[in-house]
């Protein structure tokens, strides 16, 4: 069956010349960048140029950067590093972050240290007064993502950071601010100089790299998560992945090189579908899209549940998820939606229509239709007599 | 050479003239847990032999402890009926224990059957005592609290056992007859599968699927609960319903507060068609006193009357914990508790009714007109066999 893929913000189709490098540098590359020898010293110089190339397309030092498996592992590393403070570790997360983020804050409140999770507006945008004044003298961190995975909610991060700083002044120590960049870092116009964050979470796969790579940024020591053999300036152990590296470097390249003109593209494809979800008589989150990413679409059809939908629509070749497609698994789907203040009912209803650069208007199009006809049956088994009239 | 094992069996041996019938009943299930294995089990009147062939004594042991009607299991040195041949093994036995031994504290328990052995039990177990005493000085004998027991039983032959465990208890699957256990994806229908089985009966299961408005993760969900509970039912054949068409009748015809009863009903008579056909006498439920909507007396006693087998609730009068407790003993709980829904919110309604008309809810079902669409279902049935 032909499959149109519409869920980008999952995981990403990796470019074909990307895994083809990946191939090559695994080929070519093999030795253990910590061996001595020439075959070692290959594969450690690839990864420091690789490494310079990454924090150029972030805007940071390629000595803050560090390399890890992926977003997941990167924000448990800080939240938990927080965590093994003895003093001042208390924290503050936004209720719409990732699972990876979420679920280890809750993990870090059971283990009895002070974490508040800020309630977030139903428009998606976490408030940077809520986060002020969650702000304690124990505050030791802060955790707000960049662009949310569910809704493609770009959150207000410069005044966030802002606030922080207010804080930070007010109660004259330091407050570590952590942001979660996976669905932001070669999507949307991104700089870590200018984003005043402290740390950064970042992901490969999600732009068409591999899976298994991406990187932690940050400026300050942090503790590690994985002892070993002392890569990475000791905070990350295990033999570094060499060509994943390499495959995630490309991948960053070739986004941010294009996005000049895969931005206002999908900036386009995502108002087509908005207009396509509105004729339905579903609601979008991104009305407008102002603020949002134009890569996810959050579309709501109650009281169809979205994960009838995207079954149904799975069996016609679209593929589509409800919510992250990290908590699929597991009873918290909509917690994001429900943080935000939807009903349960609305929040089970949501579909995750996210794009990705090489998604074509056809490919909209003819998910519209395919839409169209499954709504039709869906609403006509949930009873809805007549939509919109 | 492997050991034997000895086999306890308890309440089957208390049934009077049946009590052969029982028997037979269990051996044959032993047996074909352990096809292929050439495993023999012999014997009767409260003890079998099991002597297990090929079969690993990890898959025995797994099977004894699953299998209903076996109280206690443990394996056996069989020995010559001397004193000192029997004193011998004693010896060995608790060499071979050496750091496996959990205390120091012990006790012979000896029983002869052959009175021509010429020590009574209470002989042999001084005997035995003093030994084991001389041999490792580091133990002695408490025959009130023991840290552990050994056996000694003197009958056609002489054998010797320590470390019993628990059979599962209750009777030979089969002997009670059959039946057709309803099973959801949830809590608390693997678990009142697992006690009828305890009470003999053989089981074939239903569940009723409804793609795309459930998923198929739910119904491999129930596959798996299916599988946890087969060893104790001696395999069960799953029969998934298509169950979708029923349901839009029904959300299309009834009245919102009535739609989860006349499912429910629905199911019932789906049930009841199928067990017909399986020569099963009757159904099996997961449901307890009032913890839904559509288990509250009122309720029961419609989706009852839509059936002439019984139906038994073996959950009727257990509170949830107590569910959650046996869901756990018998490693259902886990599976249970994956978040895939066997019913769609589109057909919850969101106030269904708790004390529902006998009289009118009949009325509603009648006039659905909806039989043909479930002797349908009946006849689209995909067969599992687990």
């Amino acid at each position: 069956m032909n499959i149109v893929y519409l869920d980008w913000a999952a995981s990403a189709i990796p470019d074909a010349e990307i895994i083809e490098a990946v191939a090559e540098i695994t080929r070519l590359f093999f030795g253990n960048p910590s061996s001595r020898h020439y075959c070692g010293r290959q594969a450690l110089d690839l990864a420091g140029q690789d490494r310079h190339t990454l924090a150029m397309l972030m805007g940071c030092s390629p000595g803050h950067l560090i390399f890890t498996s992926g977003g997941t592992e990167s924000n448990n590393m800080v939240l938990r590093s927080f965590m093994m403070k003895k003093r001042k570790n208390g924290l503050v997360c936004s209720s719409i972050e990732h699972a990876s983020l979420y679920e280890t804050a809750l993990y870090i409140k059971r283990q009895g240290i002070p974490v508040a999770f800020p309630v977030t507006g139903s428009d998606g945008f976490a408030d940077p007064e809520k986060i002020y004044d969650a702000i304690d003298e124990n505050t030791g961190a802060v955790a707000v993502m960049l662009v949310n995975n569910e809704t493609g909610a770009i959150q207000p991060l410069e005044d966030i950071v802002k606030a922080v700083r207010t804080r930070e002044a007010e109660f004259g120590s330091p407050i570590h601010v952590h942001t979660d960049a996976v669905q932001a870092f070669g999507r949307i116009p991104f700089d870590l100089n200018s984003l005043n964050v402290d740390s950064a979470a970042f992901s490969a796969h999600k732009l068409g790299g591999p899976k298994g790579i991406g990187a932690l940024y940050s400026r300050k020591k942090l503790s590690p998560l994985i002892t070993g053999g002392g890569q990475e300036e000791g905070l990350r152990a295990g033999t570094e992945n060499t060509a994943g590296i390499h495959g995630f470097a490309l991948a960053a390249g070739k986004r941010i090189e294009n996005m000049d003109r895969e931005l206002p593209a999908a900036a386009g494809l995502r108002n087509k579908l908005i207009g396509v979800i509105t004729s339905l008589q579903g609601e979008v989150l991104n009305q407008g899209g102002k603020g949002f990413s134009p890569y996810i679409t959050a579309a709501f059809f109650p009281p169809v549940p979205g994960e009838v939908l995207a079954r149904t629509l799975n069996d016609r070749g679209y593929a589509v998820s409800t919510g992250s497609a990290c908590s699929a698994r597991n009873k918290k789907k909509t917690r994001v939606l429900e943080n935000m203040g939807f009903s349960s009912r609305d929040a089970a209803s949501a579909l995750r229509i996210s794009i990705g650069h090489s998604t074509t208007v056809q490919e909209i199009n003819s998910f519209g239709e395919v839409l169209a006809e499954e709504l039709e049956h869906l609403r006509k088994a949930a009873g809805v007599v007549s939509v919109g009239s | 050479m492997a050991h034997k094992y000895i086999i306890k069996i308890g309440e089957i041996a208390l049934k009077g003239k049946n009590r052969r019938l029982f028997e037979k009943r269990l051996k044959a299930n032993i047996r074909s847990e352990l096809q292929g294995t050439g495993a023999s089990v012999s014997g009767g009147f409260g003890r079998f032999y099991l002597s297990p062939g090929e079969a690993e004594n990890a898959r025995v042991e797994e099977v004894l402890s699953k299998t209903f009607g076996v109280v206690s299991f443990a394996q056996i040195h069989s020995a010559e009926k001397t004193v000192e041949s029997i004193t011998a093994h004693a010896l060995d036995i608790c060499n071979e224990m050496g750091d496996r031994i959990t205390g120091t504290s012990f006790k012979i328990e000896a029983r002869r059957s052959d009175k021509s052995f010429p020590l009574s039990s209470y002989e042999i177990a001084c005997h035995l005592g003093d030994k084991l005493c001389q041999r490792f000085s580091h133990l002695s004998v408490d025959v009130h609290k023991p840290d552990w027991i050994l056996s000694v039983e003197i009958r056609e032959n002489a054998i010797l056992y320590t470390s019993q465990k628990k059979g599962p208890g209750g009777l030979p699957v089969g002997i009670a007859g059959r039946g057709l256990l309803l099973l959801s994806g949830g809590i608390d229908s693997p678990v009142a599968g697992y006690m009828m089985a305890k009470r003999g009966l053989e089981l074939d299961a239903l569940y009723f699927h409804a793609y795309p408005y459930t998923s198929d993760e739910a119904k491999e969900k129930v596959i798996k609960l299916a599988k946890i509970i087969s060893p104790y039912t001696g395999g069960l054949c799953l029969h998934v319903i298509p169950f979708t068409d029923v349901q839009l009748i029904l959300k299309e015809k009834s009245r919102e507060e009535e739609l989860t009863l006349l499912m429910r009903a629905c199911m019932v008579k789906i049930a009841e068609k199928l067990a017909v056909k399986k020569r099963a006498d009757c159904l099996v439920t997961g449901e307890a006193l009032s913890q839904v909507a559509s288990q509250t007396l009122k309720s029961i006693s419609f989706t009852g009357s839509m059936t002439h087998l019984p139906i038994f609730r073996p959950l009727i009068g257990m509170d949830k914990e107590e569910i959650i407790h046996l869901a756990r003993k018998i490693n259902t709980f886990e599976t249970s508790i994956l978040p895939f829904e066997d019913c769609c919110t589109i057909f919850s309604p969101k106030h269904p009714l708790v004390n529902p008309n006998l009289e009118m809810m009949t009325d509603s079902y009648e006039s659905l007109h909806i039989d043909a669409e479930l002797d349908k279902a009946v006849k689209n049935n995909e067969k599992i066999v687990l």
